[in-house]
């Protein structure tokens, strides 16, 4: 793993662990880091994707591989691992099809639902901590910059007056 | 264990105060050994704004660059100040429950070569004359037991070796030379701040700062990438690893120990520091210290002193008076955002590049003893990059907050204000009756409080930046946050009080012990009083040098003294 990889993924941690530490919310402890099922990983892709929609300016989450990016980490993190998979078997069992055989309206729907639900309850605490940790990723990408007035890092050029 | 008795003085901490300190008694002839508990930070590696995800990347924090503490249980928050709840438009409140909460780690600091200057802004503020006589002048707080003129020759000097920027004005504050670079350019936010400001009738300027406008001793001029808090990678910023240490290295006679926390202070029966333990990778060391200069912070150093009991000093190390640890004083903050249609690059620029020193002097703020100072923070907060825009302020998801993130993207416009914080009696620093550290020293406990003053004078804060904002054209304001709810500290003082009476106060005016007569501190626990919203480093390296100025006088033979 070269060194910004290292780095991402251990600040990606702080952020899951911080949540969990910050929210006195957690999961048992003995839960096994198992690889996502295909389930999973459709359901975990369709909500990253009403998160982060592709449109006419910058891709999708998972265009940017959001999703598998997540995955790494949650194969890290057992507490994150288990949200996920709550959260996806919360997102199947709304009393429809599969998240992801909704219309784009109806996913839309269940996303803003979960959004405004309780706090203390694992569709919100999902949705946040996804939120979180997707939008980070994300805008990591340089990809999901476009329409925006930067167009590369800080350093090492800054940004040299005169200003507007 | 051999003793070692190479150095004519050992400075532990290598921070505001420890490099300067280090750095004037090297320059006075001085054989000094700088001892630094956490590690040497390579730019090139450990800094990450070369990379499209800086953004996640606050001030580096590896194993053993940051002390651990604890923290007492906080006030309650009394919901008829509810006006102070910190919350952004992204996430709501951002304290849930009724308890005032530690922020992060609570107290912000780096253990490194050059200590927190290395996260710091880099602001190079002198101290308001009057903020140094608040008893006698104001009938709160204590009075240093020297004045402004003691201290403005050795501000002349410290601004000359960091290379400070700013502007000629700078009102009570008088000057015997002038700075020795030119201010910087304003940045488009703090343009949009001083326009504002002057049709309040407020007064604003560009900020004194310890980065460099033009190429200066070798150093290259800032490019105003706006994120000096994340480490600065060009080494314009006045960190003390590019100045104090890098100029103490140079003179040959100083020798550098990075990762090698003090273990073990031992006093002798006359009261003077005999040896220094401290621990170099895993063999314990012991050294001689003719002069020993603590500057380890106001956490960490009284937290030495107390944990160093013994027989003949059971209350702890210089603590004859029982005021190591007390007088605590932790960092008055507050910062609104909103955002202001039309501007677009209000991530450019240096940070806290423009200030207003109306409301700094003790009587500045009507009713209120104790004052305070604006200035620019958009930068400062991390308003740098779109991660900041999509988790504070877009809220939501899908079409609208990436349309959202594109819309508001450099339009954000934060004011920030620090205030005086007077000492209390809940307000400590002690030893934690449980938790120890890897060497099995007790962790330093935080007990804070905020009294009445200080909630009172966060209410003018807050009504000063929301009423600029307002006039500075933000159409809604975004995110607020503060220290009524949150402790979240990175200026800290006082826990090893300066004065003249040795039952009053820790250090006498040179920072010399009133109990050990070899003993020295030489950072900001020494400080009678935070000061009006002053960034400390520059007052913490004056008075470092200052004090080595004292101590290379009375040990050095004449022809011994280099400078």
């Amino acid at each position: 793993m070269t060194q910004n990889a290292f780095k991402q993924r251990r600040r990606l941690l702080q952020v899951v662990g911080a949540f969990f530490l910050g929210q006195a919310f957690n999961v048992s402890p003995t839960f096994a880091a198992t690889a996502p099922s295909p389930t999973e990983k459709t359901t975990f892709a369709e909500f990253l994707d009403v998160l982060l929609p592709r449109d006419a300016v910058s891709g999708s989450a998972t265009d940017l591989r959001v999703d598998a990016q997540l995955w790494d980490l949650a194969g890290e993190d057992a507490r994150f691992r288990r949200l996920i998979a709550l959260g996806c078997q919360w997102l199947n069992a709304t009393g429809g099809p599969p998240f992801a055989q909704l219309s784009a309206e109806q996913q839309i729907a269940v996303v803003e639902w979960m959004s405004n639900s309780d706090w203390n309850q694992i569709p919100r605490r999902f949705y946040e901590l996804v939120r979180q940790t997707a939008v980070e990723v994300y805008y990591s990408n340089t990809a999901a910059w476009r329409g925006l007035p930067i167009d590369r890092p800080p350093q090492p050029l800054g940004y040299l007056p005169p200003w507007q | 264990m051999a003793v070692s008795k190479r150095f004519d003085a050992v400075v532990v901490g290598s921070g505001a105060g420890g490099a300067a300190a280090a750095w004037r008694l090297c320059e006075k002839g001085l054989r000094v050994l700088l001892l630094e508990a956490g590690p040497r930070f390579d730019p090139a590696r450990d800094y990450s704004l070369s990379q499209p995800d800086w953004e996640r990347h606050p001030f580096p924090s590896p194993p053993g660059s940051r002390g651990r503490i604890s923290i007492a249980p906080l006030d309650r928050l009394d919901p008829a100040d509810a006006e102070l709840r910190s919350w952004s438009r992204a996430s709501g409140p951002l304290v849930r429950g009724e308890t005032r909460q530690p922020m992060g780690p609570g107290y912000w600091h780096v253990q490194g070569v050059g200590g927190s200057t290395l996260h710091f802004v880099g602001e190079s503020h002198r101290m308001h004359p009057q903020a140094m006589k608040l008893r006698s002048l104001h009938g709160v707080g204590c009075d240093w037991p020297i004045d402004y003129a003691d201290l403005e020759p050795y501000y002349a000097l410290c601004e000359h070796l960091v290379g400070v920027a700013g502007p000629p004005d700078q009102g009570a504050r008088w000057r015997s030379t002038p700075f020795p670079l030119p201010p910087h350019p304003l940045s488009p936010p703090a343009q949009r701040l001083v326009a504002a400001g002057g049709r309040l009738g407020m007064h604003w300027q560009p900020n004194s700062r310890a980065a460099l406008s033009v190429a200066y001793d070798g150093r290259p001029p800032c490019n105003y990438c706006g994120n000096c808090n994340r480490g600065c990678p060009l080494g314009d910023k006045g960190s003390a690893d590019v100045t104090f240490i890098r100029k103490g290295l140079a003179s040959g006679r100083l020798t550098l120990k990075p990762a090698s926390p003090v273990v073990r202070i031992r006093a002798i029966a006359n009261g003077r520091i005999d040896t220094v333990e401290y621990l170099e990778g895993k063999t314990l060391r012991r050294i001689e210290a003719p002069i020993l200069v603590l500057a380890a912070g106001a956490v960490q150093t009284p937290r030495l002193l107390l944990a160093n009991r013994s027989r003949r000093h059971p209350r702890g190390l210089a603590n004859g008076s029982g005021q190591v640890g007390r007088n605590f004083m932790e960092t008055l903050s507050w910062n609104s955002t909103g955002l202001v249609p039309g501007l677009t690059q209000s991530h450019v620029g240096l940070q806290a590049d423009a200030i207003c020193w109306d409301f700094n002097a003790p009587d500045a703020i009507p009713g209120l003893a104790g004052g305070c100072r604006f200035n620019s923070s958009v930068q400062e907060i991390g308003f740098t990059g779109p991660i900041a825009y999509a988790t504070r302020v877009v809220g939501g998801f899908g079409k609208q907050l990436k349309e959202g993130v594109r819309a508001h993207f450099g339009s954000a416009l934060s004011v920030g204000a620090i205030g005086e914080f007077l000492p209390n009696e809940h307000t400590f620093v002690d030893l934690d009756p449980q938790q120890k550290d890897r060497l099995g020293i007790p962790l330093p406990r935080l007990h804070s409080h905020l009294g009445r003053p200080e909630i009172e004078r966060l209410k003018f804060m807050a009504s000063q930046c929301r009423r600029l904002l307002k006039e500075a054209g933000a159409i809604e304001l975004v995110e607020e946050f503060g220290a009524w709810d949150h402790l979240s500290a990175t200026h800290v003082f006082g826990t090893c009080r300066m004065g003249s009476a040795s039952l009053a106060s820790v250090v006498d005016a040179t920072c010399r012990s009133h109990d050990h007569p070899n003993l020295y501190i030489t950072d900001a626990s020494v400080f009678p009083s935070s000061g009006g919203g002053e960034s400390p480093s520059l007052t913490i390296h004056a008075l470092a040098a200052r004090a080595a100025d004292a101590i290379a006088g009375e040990v050095l033979p004449p022809s011994r003294r280099a400078v």
